[in-house]
This record gives C-alpha cells, sequence and structure tokens, in this order.
C-alpha cells in the first residue's frame, strides 16, 4: 500500500515538474526579450480589442447600405473610401475584425480538438488504429485543401458556421499528425510507465499525464493555425464562398472587391493590409513561442 | 553504389512521371491531329510573311462550353459557332427581324401551321458536304425525332414541330404542331438552329463539340482550351467572304485583365464590361466603347406561394429601384418598367409598376408582422446584371433594413442555385432573362411557366395563363401587342416580380476596327468586321 | 532499396482507393444536381431525369463507384458532364500548364529561399538578416491571391512592364505538343514566342512561388544555424579553409536535408496555391479549371482530377524519401529500422 502512494507521489511529482504553469513562466520570460513577438502580441491584443469594441469606434453602421454615396474614393468623410452601397469601409474593416477572429480562432479549436483525439489514440494505441487513422489523415492531405473547402461551403451555403467547419475540417490531419508524434515519444517517458502501473483508465493517462506535456507544442501549432486559418477564409472569400452578406468580414469584403481592381482599388488594398497584419502577427507570436520554448534557438 | 542507384531512381521516376503527362498528351491530341496540321501550315504560311495575315482577336470572358449548337447553352460559345455556323435565317444587323439566309424565301401555310422555306443552292460546308434539303432535314430530325437529353435548346426551337419534308433537293416543309408565331425568329437563333454538317455529325459520333463544320464565313481551325479559339476564312464561301483572314477568340476570365488586354492592344474587341470602368476606357483614344441596348431583364421574384400580394407590394414599395440602378449600374443599365424590353413588339410605355413609399411599405410590413425574410441569390455576374446577384441583393437588402424587415441572405454559384430554386424554400430571389429570339412570348411566358426553375415565382395565375395561350397562338401586330400590354399590368399589379433594369451590352474595341456591332441577342456576327 | 520503392509504390493503393471514396461520396451527397447545368435554361424535369438515368446517376452509389474504378483501371475515366469531352483529354490539355508554373514557382522558390536563407544565416542579427526575415514574414502572411492582384495593379497597370494575364499574346499561335506552354514555344523554334511566354510567366510563377519561397528561407536558416554550430564546421574553419568553402560545401550541404523535405512537402501544396495564382491571372491550367467543375458538378473531371493529384502528392513523397537517401548516405530504406 505504502508502496502504492510512493510511486503515486513519484507520478505526481513528475507531473508538477513540467506542470503547464512553470512552462507558461519559462515562455514568458524568454517572450519578453524577443522584440518581433511582443510587437505581434501587442497586435493581437489591438486586434482582440476592435473585435469587442469595433462597432463602437466606427465612424458609420458597417452594414447600412447608402446607395447615394456609392463608390467613393479615399476622403477626409471615408477614409477608406466606400464600397459599391456606399457603406464606409474603414468602419466595415474595424466592424469585421470580430467575424476574422473568431473564424480564425473557432476553427483552429475545432481542429484542434477532433486532431487531438485522433492524434491520442493513433499516438497512443499503435498499431493497428495507429495506421487506420494516419491512413485516413494521409488521404485528407492527398487532396488539395481548398477544394475540399470549396465542396462543403458550395453546398452547404456561405455562413459563420459552415466558414469555421470547412476550415476546420482540412486541418484536422495537421494537429492529429503533431499530438500523434509527440505523443508517441512521450508514452516512453516513465511517468507514463508509473502511472499505467498504477492501473490508471487510458483516457486518464492521456488526459492527465501525456497531454500536458505535450500541450506546449500544440499551442505553438495552434497560434500558427490561426494565421493559417485567416488566410484560408480569405481565400474562401475572394472565391466568393465567406460568409452571408451584409457581414463585413475581411476575406469576403476581398471577394467584393475583385470586380473593380481597377476602378475602386481602395476596395482591394485596405482589407488586404488588414488581412496580412492579422496574420503577420499571429506567426510573429508563435515564432516567438516556438523560440521560447526550444532553448536551442534561443542562445 | 548504393547512393548512385537512390539518385538513378528518383530521376528516373521524376522523368517518367513528366514523361506520363507529356505522352499521354500526345494521345490526346491524336483526335485533333487534323486541326492541329492546320495550325501549322498556317503558321508556316504568317512566319514566311510574304502576305500579312490579319488576325481579328476577340476577347471573351470564358471559355466556350463546346462548339456543337445543338449541345450548348452559353453564349460564349456562341461567339465561335456564329462565325462558323448559319441558320435558314438570321437577324437583321441590330434587331431581331429576320431575313434570307441559307433559305432564300419561305411560305405560310394558310393555318399558319407548315412553313415551306426555298433553299439557297451551291452552299457547301466546309467539309465540301453540299447544303441541300436533306442536311436541313437531318439537322431538324437531330433535334426532334432523334433527341438525345443533352441538347439544351432543342425543345425550346423546335419543340412545335411534327415533322420536316423534304419536297425536292432545295425545298423542304416545316410542319408544326400547333400555331407558333415565334417559329420564324427561332429560325434564326444561334442555339438550335444553326445547320451543322450532316457528315460531319455522322462521323463524329453526333457531337461537334470539339470539331465543329458549318457553313459560315469562317472554318474552325483549333481551339486551345481556356485559352483561345482560331478560326479563319473560309475562301469557299457563298457571300460576302470575312474581311479578316483569322479571328482568335481568346478566353480572359478576369474582367480587369480583359480591359488590360484591350487597352495594351493585346485584343481587338472585348464584351462584358463592368458599368465601373466605362469611363476610364472612354478617357483612352486608342479604344472605343459602345453601347447598345439589351434584350434582358434584370429582375427580383417573390415566391408568390409563400408572400402573399399585399406583402409582395409592400416589399417593392421599399425599394428605390431608381437609386438602386444608378447607383449599381452607373447610369449604363435602365431602370425597368416593364418586363420587356422597350424595343420588343409587345412594349408599352403606359404600364405601371409599385411605385416607391418607404413609408407606406414600413407600415403595411408592420401592420402585418413581417420582419424576416429568406433571401436566395447567384453569386455570379450575369449579363443581365453584371453587378452580380450578390451585389445586387446586397443593395436591395439594405431598402428591407431601413423598413424593418432582416433578411437572411444565402448565396450560391449558378449550379447550386438552381438546384435551390428548384427546392424552392426562398420568399425572395433574383433572376433574369435574356431574350432568345425578341419574341414578347420568350420574356413574358415565364410566369405561366409549370417548371419552378422557370417560373421561379411560382406564379401560376389562370387569367395570366389565358394572356400567354392567346397571345403565342395570335399573328404579330397590334392584336398581339395589345394582349402582351395587357398582361404585363396585370402581373405589375399583381407584384409577383419586381423588375429591377434593363442591362446595357457594353461593348469596347480598338479604333481601328470597323463595323463591329454587338447583336441584341448577346451574340457577334463579325464577317464583316475589319481591321486597318 | 527496390524492394522499398516497390513497397511504397503498394501503399499507394489503399491511399488512392481512400481518396477515391471519399471525393465520390462528397460529391454526391453534397454537390448540386449536375442535371440542371449541363440540360440548361429550358430543360424541364423529365428530362433532367432521363439524363440522370442514362449517366447512371440513378443507381446505387456503390454501383457507381464500381463503375468508376472499373473504367479508371482500363484506363477510361468517363466523360466530361459538361463539355461531352474525355475526361482524359480535358484534364491532359490543362495538367502540363499547371505542372510548368508550378516548376517555375519551385525553382524560383528554391533559388532564391536557399540563398536569402544562407545569407541570413550567415549575417545572423545584422541589419541583413532583419530584412531577409521580414521578406520572409511577409511572404508567409500575404493572401496570395491579393499578392497577385497588387502585383497586377503595380506591373500590369501603373508600370506597364508585364503582362498580367494568360500564357501568351492572343496573336502568338504554335502548335501544341506537350501541352506545356514553356517546351511548345521553344519546340516552334521561334525565340519570340519563347520569350513570349516565359514574359508570361514571370507574375505568375513569382506569386505562387512568393510563399514556399518564405518557408524556405526560414527552414535554410535554421538549419544552417544549427549546422554551422557543428563541431566539423569549427574543424573545417580550423583548418584555414576560406569562408565560402566552409559554407558552400560543409555547411550547406549538410543543412540540406530538412530543406530538401520543405520543398517536396510545398510542390504538393503548390498544387493547391496554383488554383488561387491561375484564377487571378487566367493561366490556362488545372487549377482554376477544377474550381469550375466544382461548381459545375462535373463529378467525372473532379474525382479523376484529385485523384491525379493525389497520385502526384504521393509520387512527391517518396521521391523526398529517395533523396533523403542520396543526400545522407547514413539513412538506408529496406532495412528493418528504416
Amino acid at each position: 500500500m505504502s508502496y502504492v502512494k510512493q510511486a503515486n507521489a513519484l507520478a505526481e511529482e513528475t507531473v508538477k515538474i513540467e506542470k503547464p504553469e512553470s512552462q507558461l513562466k519559462i515562455m514568458w520570460d524568454a517572450l519578453k526579450k524577443n522584440k518581433a513577438a511582443l510587437f505581434g502580441l501587442i497586435v493581437i491584443f489591438i486586434l482582440v480589442f476592435v473585435a469587442l469594441f469595433g462597432d463602437l469606434i466606427a465612424p458609420y453602421n458597417a452594414t447600412e447600405t447608402n446607395m447615394a454615396d456609392a463608390k467613393q474614393g479615399m476622403s477626409a468623410e471615408h477614409w477608406f473610401g466606400t464600397d459599391v452601397h456606399g457603406r464606409d469601409i474603414f468602419s466595415r474593416i474595424l466592424s469585421g475584425t470580430k467575424y476574422s477572429l473568431l473564424i480564425g480562432i473557432a476553427a483552429v479549436a475545432f481542429s484542434l480538438i477532433i486532431g487531438t483525439v485522433l492524434g491520442s489514440v493513433a499516438g497512443y494505441f499503435g498499431g493497428k488504429i495507429d495506421a487506420v487513422i494516419m491512413r485516413i489523415m494521409d488521404m485528407m492531405l492527398a487532396i488539395p485543401s481548398i477544394l475540399l473547402a470549396i465542396t462543403l461551403m458550395a453546398a452547404f451555403g456561405q455562413g459563420l458556421d459552415k466558414a469555421i467547419i470547412a476550415i476546420g475540417v482540412v486541418s484536422i490531419p495537421e494537429f492529429a499528425r503533431i499530438v500523434r508524434s509527440s505523443i508517441m515519444s512521450a508514452k516512453e517517458n516513465d511517468y507514463v510507465a508509473a502511472a499505467k502501473v498504477l492501473g490508471n483508465s487510458n483516457a486518464r493517462i492521456i488526459f492527465r499525464h501525456i497531454l500536458p506535456n505535450v500541450v506546449s507544442s500544440i499551442v505553438v501549432r495552434a497560434t500558427l493555425g490561426i494565421s493559417t486559418a485567416i488566410l484560408d477564409i480569405a481565400a474562401l472569400g475572394f472565391l466568393g464562398l465567406g460568409v452571408k452578406p451584409p457581414t463585413p468580414e475581411w476575406g469576403t469584403m476581398l471577394g467584393d472587391a475583385k470586380s473593380y481592381i481597377l476602378s475602386l482599388p481602395h476596395m482591394i488594398i485596405f482589407p488586404g493590409i488588414v488581412i496580412s497584419l492579422a496574420v503577420l502577427a499571429f506567426n510573429l507570436f508563435g515564432d516567438g513561442l516556438r523560440d521560447a520554448l526550444d532553448p536551442k534557438s534561443r542562445s | 553504389m548504393k547512393k548512385v542507384l537512390c539518385g538513378v531512381v528518383a530521376a528516373m521516376m521524376a522523368v517518367s512521371l513528366m514523361a506520363g503527362c507529356g505522352g499521354s498528351n500526345d494521345s490526346s491530341n491524336k483526335n485533333d491531329s487534323s486541326s492541329q496540321n492546320a495550325l501549322s501550315s498556317k503558321n508556316d504560311s504568317s512566319s514566311s510573311s510574304s502576305e500579312k495575315v490579319t488576325s481579328l482577336i476577340y476577347g471573351s470572358g470564358a471559355d466556350p462550353r463546346g462548339l456543337d449548337t445543338a449541345l450548348v447553352d452559353d453564349n460564349e460559345s456562341a461567339k465561335a459557332t456564329m462565325q462558323i455556323y448559319e441558320c435558314l435565317l438570321k437577324y437583321k444587323d441590330d434587331s431581331t427581324e429576320v431575313e434570307p439566309c441559307l433559305a432564300e424565301s419561305w411560305d405560310i401555310s394558310e393555318d399558319g401551321l407548315t412553313y415551306t422555306f426555298k433553299l439557297r443552292q451551291g452552299v457547301k460546308f466546309h467539309d465540301g458536304t453540299d447544303f441541300n434539303a436533306e442536311a436541313v432535314k437531318f439537322n431538324v430530325d437531330r433535334q426532334t425525332v432523334n433527341k438525345t437529353d443533352d441538347m439544351p435548346y432543342a425543345d425550346f426551337v423546335f419543340g412545335t414541330v411534327s415533322e420536316c419534308k423534304v419536297i425536292d433537293d432545295y425545298t423542304v416543309a416545316i410542319v408544326l404542331k400547333q400555331k407558333n408565331t415565334a417559329f420564324l425568329a427561332n429560325m434564326a437563333m444561334c442555339f438550335g438552329a444553326p445547320i451543322v454538317s450532316p457528315t460531319a455529325c455522322k462521323e463524329n459520333g453526333g457531337s461537334l463539340m470539339k470539331n465543329p463544320v458549318g457553313t459560315g464565313p469562317y472554318k474552325f481551325v483549333s481551339w486551345s482550351k481556356d485559352d483561345r479559339v482560331v478560326l479563319e476564312k473560309f475562301e469557299d464561301y457563298w457571300g460576302e467572304k470575312g474581311k479578316c483572314d483569322q479571328i482568335i477568340i481568346k478566353t480572359i476570365p478576369d474582367a480587369s485583365a480583359k480591359i488590360n488586354a484591350l487597352t495594351t492592344g493585346e485584343v481587338d474587341i472585348i464584351d462584358g464590361i463592368d458599368t465601373t470602368m466605362v469611363e476610364q476606357l472612354n478617357a483612352d483614344t486608342n479604344v472605343t466603347v459602345d453601347l447598345t441596348d439589351g434584350m434582358n431583364i434584370n429582375y427580383m421574384a417573390y415566391n408568390t406561394t409563400r408572400l402573399d400580394k399585399e406583402t409582395r407590394v409592400a416589399l417593392s414599395q421599399s425599394v428605390n429601384v431608381d437609386e438602386l440602378v444608378n447607383s449599381l449600374y452607373d447610369g449604363y443599365a435602365s431602370k425597368a418598367t416593364t418586363i420587356l424590353p422597350t424595343f420588343l413588339p409587345g412594349y408599352s410605355e403606359d404600364v405601371a409598376q409599385v411605385a416607391y413609399d418607404a413609408d407606406a411599405a414600413k407600415k403595411t410590413l408592420a401592420d402585418k408582422g413581417v420582419t424576416e425574410v429568406k433571401v436566395i441569390t447567384y453569386s455570379n455576374d450575369r449579363p443581365y446584371n453584371t453587378a452580380t446577384g450578390k451585389t445586387l441583393a446586397e443593395a436591395v437588402i439594405g431598402y428591407f433594413d431601413k423598413v424593418g424587415v432582416k433578411a437572411d441572405v444565402s448565396t450560391f454559384d449558378w449550379t447550386t442555385y438552381k438546384d435551390k430554386i428548384i427546392a424552392g424554400d426562398y420568399d425572395i430571389c433574383f433572376y433574369g432573362w435574356n431574350g432568345d429570339n425578341g419574341d414578347p412570348d420568350n420574356f413574358l411566358n415565364l410566369l405561366s411557366d409549370d417548371d419552378p426553375s422557370m417560373n421561379v415565382a411560382r406564379f401560376n395565375d389562370d387569367k395570366f395563363n389565358e394572356y400567354i395561350t392567346t397571345g403565342i397562338a395570335t399573328a404579330a401586330g397590334d392584336e398581339r401587342n395589345a394582349i402582351y400590354a395587357e398582361a404585363e399590368q396585370y402581373v405589375a399589379d399583381e407584384a409577383a416580380w419586381l423588375p429591377i433594369s434593363h442591362q446595357q451590352n457594353i461593348t469596347a474595341c480598338r479604333t481601328n476596327i470597323k463595323g463591329f456591332k454587338y447583336h441584341p441577342t448577346a451574340t457577334v456576327y463579325l464577317a464583316k468586321v475589319e481591321k486597318e | 532499396m527496390l524492394k522499398y520503392i516497390v513497397k511504397r509504390l503498394l501503399m499507394l493503393i489503399p491511399v488512392l482507393i481512400g481518396v477515391s471514396i471519399i471525393v465520390f461520396v462528397l460529391l454526391r451527397v453534397f454537390a448540386a444536381d449536375p442535371a440542371s447545368v449541363v440540360l440548361g435554361e429550358h430543360a424541364d424535369a423529365a428530362a433532367m431525369e432521363s439524363w440522370r438515368d442514362s449517366q447512371g446517376l440513378n443507381d446505387p452509389i456503390i454501383k457507381q463507384y464500381w463503375d468508376f474504378v472499373t473504367g479508371a483501371v482500363q484506363g477510361d475515366f468517363g466523360e466530361s458532364y459538361y463539355t461531352q469531352t474525355s475526361v482524359f483529354t480535358e484534364i491532359m490539355s490543362r495538367f502540363p500548364a499547371t505542372i510548368e508554373l508550378a516548376i517555375a514557382a519551385i525553382i524560383i522558390a528554391s533559388v532564391l529561399g536557399i540563398v536569402i536563407g544562407v545569407i541570413t544565416a550567415v549575417k545572423k542579427n545584422t541589419i541583413v538578416d532583419n530584412l531577409g526575415m521580414f521578406v520572409s514574414l511577409i511572404g508567409i502572411s500575404v493572401p496570395i491571391f491579393w499578392l497577385g492582384v497588387m502585383l497586377q495593379i503595380l506591373f500590369g497597370k501603373t508600370l506597364g512592364w508585364l503582362p498580367i494575364q494568360g500564357a501568351s499574346d492572343a496573336d502568338i499561335l504554335f502548335d501544341k505538343v506537350t501541352g506545356s506552354y514553356f517546351l511548345d514555344s521553344l519546340i516552334s523554334g521561334d525565340i519570340s514566342n519563347f520569350t513570349n511566354v516565359l514574359w508570361h510567366m514571370i507574375l505568375p510563377a513569382f506569386t505562387l512561388a512568393f510563399y514556399t519561397m518564405a518557408i524556405v528561407s526560414r527552414m535554410t536558416r535554421s538549419s544552417m544555424l544549427d549546422t554551422l554550430n557543428q563541431d566539423y564546421i569549427r574543424t573545417a574553419r580550423a583548418k584555414g579553409l576560406a569562408e565560402g568553402r566552409v559554407i558552400r560545401h560543409h555547411a550547406l550541404r549538410n543543412a540540406l536535408m530538412p530543406i530538401v523535405t520543405v520543398i517536396g512537402l510545398q510542390f504538393g501544396s503548390l498544387l493547391g496555391g496554383a488554383v488561387l495564382t491561375e484564377t487571378v491571372y487566367g493561366w490556362p491550367g488545372m487549377g482554376k479549371y477544377l474550381v469550375e467543375c466544382v461548381q459545375k458538378s462535373d463529378f467525372p473531371v473532379v474525382q479523376s482530377a484529385v485523384l491525379l493529384i493525389a497520385v502526384i502528392f504521393v509520387v512527391l513523397n517518396l521521391l523526398v524519401d529517395l533523396l533523403y537517401a542520396f543526400l545522407d548516405p547514413r539513412i538506408k530504406y529496406g532495412r528493418k529500422e528504416a
């Protein structure tokens, strides 16, 4: 009995040392020194702020049409000009921040959850289950993701929820692969063996003992995944498969501007800049996180 | 050693992958080897440059679907096919009045059911086959008794035909099942009606999609998919020969790139120009912009099985159509006061649509408790709506919003859109129509059709249907026009549609191009176009 | 070695079967009914039904799949619903154009990417490094189609230097022998044809390359930094070898492994990027065409084309693995551990 207790304490202790909190602190210390990553973080904070309060800051109503003011260039009243429905593009960009962020984060969350479950199961159990899951992931990777997303969007029609699912589905394999390889290396560790000896259930071992230790690499991947997701939704919007009008989502704004490249270039320039900036911010921050976790590149 | 082997194998696989593409492509080219050779011989003669070959280059917005007029339904295909084929009759240059073409004259029997055509003699197809009564019969039979499912216009053009009889070598009689005043106009249409070479059709298993053979002023040379169709002058043409030696129809899907190609002089003529670009093009001294009235109607339809008349009227009242059309189409579309374009027989300026009155609309809609409508629309641009259905819908729901009605808008690509239309789960949808033959029936019967993919308002009204059945059987003239004017007012009062606009066809060409005209049927005839 | 290749090629089969099933089911469950687009505006319900019958679309899905597979095995991929042309012809008249664009892009991306990566690694923490890394960051942050449009506006409209549309000028005519504009214009023997095609290729190839270039340069930089810290580099330097020689012969060669992986994997994703690039530049390739076919529910084309892309993807992965063995003598495939 005491032996078991001892082993249990040992297992707990090992886990404690690797606890995410302490990792976060190490990460933060490293991050603070990385100017680029800090810049990314600041931009992300601004984006989140605009996402929360964009409609209040915006000088005009982002969705109300005003046909009499349509197709105007840049001016003091309309900094970024107006679109074909007379809506202020600056206001639409502010108001649209929440949709682009929401889609990016929710799509990553979607693929992260499913990818983590599939990857954990495959990595932990190995053998036939692993082979089957990973072959299915291979198949999904072999189909160009944009075609998959287009098929899904074309069938369901536009909408926030549909865009999230379409983009989420196509990045499941990536997360599944990362989680699987992390799990495979983590499960060789002593504390997993100890937890097994103690008769912990498989699910408990995966979620309590293994996942917390690979969480950092998943977080990095997820941060970078948000930037990819924002690019993906922009691509769907550009192909005319974004969200429902009059929602001012950035990619959809690009899609609407497509026909007016020569006559109303401001319609496509500004949303594009904002998308690039948002993606850049998540990339910088993600890079910084990865460097912070990887002592080798820190030196 | 192993290392070298690895390298060699990797290289071999790379090569075989490429060779696989190349090799297979060779075999695919074999099908068209004759046309490919023709292209190369043409090229040889031009590179020796003893004589200058004039090529007219037309920038088109999409690749043709195919080059067999019985099997396609898109105007992009017609841009190529109408230089290659001819019909029994043809339209005048700027109207849908018919005049002789492959038929020199025609008679209509007393009962209006038998059309007898006297055919032009000495006409040959590009493959040397004689054009005669048998050829006409082959073409009519092909789309009537021998019809297959994949002929989109067979029923429209020949649906009322009961039989085609050869009287002698150069006389045919086409017998109708019922009177059809639009039949002569149909005989000049760019789909279904063009006469193809029976020999070529039989040789190619009944499809001339890739290797068209007609009697027209230009013959087919080559088609490089998503890139260009090349035609060359047919030297043995029976009539006035084509002015340019060669016609190249270049596919340029992107609207901006198409305009760029014109201003840089890469192409000579373009069509389907966005209204926001007209001003810039007008400023370019090397380019002439040409505006012609379009034979089309761009409309919003209410699902009459879901919205009652009062709601429909109120929603129509809420939309400031004047402002919307001016702003969205920059003055290059006219507000529709009728379904029929103004130059069609049956048009009446006395017809009045529901007038704009936002206050009245707000009151009615509030009283009736209408707060939300389900709207579906298409994402593409269409000839009758260059601004895309999505943009139009967004503008309209902006007006709904102002009278307190929220709209749930779903946008679909055209294919899926038609599925959704058939499924019928919508209160409001956007649609339009480009006239086929210049007959008023071609427009107004849309509201009496049983097929919900045609009659998108699902309007089913006995009185209106009677107008339509009387109209089609009445001979052209004032009496017939009066029937259509009355029908227009009736359906305007019912508010089944909100007619929005008639779009102008905007084309532009280089200033050294003479004689180019865009036909109201959204087709082009290029034989008379000169390049200086 | 050979055994390993054969084994890998055999593994293709289940992947292809899986891919074909996924695509087949996706199309039939989710895509719109093709009948209305094939038969056009005037088609009635009865004609559509009879057409669906004739195409076997009313058969049970298992039978449809079986018909497709048996056809495909015999090299018959069916006919495009929309153009009634054999799918093989349709795909092969566009595929070479996409491949040549992708190859041009991968060459640009690899050369520029490796050069930038090496320079930034060698000049670590200097202004050059920061600049190079900034360009790479822009590369992975800018939407590819937006970049394309901006380049069109800049080079086509404002400066007028480069063509912004298509693969060659409309009045340039030459035989289509291989289907590749690059090769065919060379075969035509007329140098002006060739330069015209090359000129048209610059913007789309660069646009397509930009993202991959950024990935390659980032990968090269970090891989170079790793190797530059290794003992044998120090030894080489200590031996008094010229710095340029150390970098080219010792460091780069050893840093190349992960770079090759990235380039190989990126080539597959370039085919996806080609969809957007081809749409922007009107390049007559497969990407744009495939999107149109998805939207037109042209099932036979979509299912065959996706299968083809899957084959390329898997074969490329294999090629990358083989290149590994070539570059790194320590790796030997075919043994149990590998």
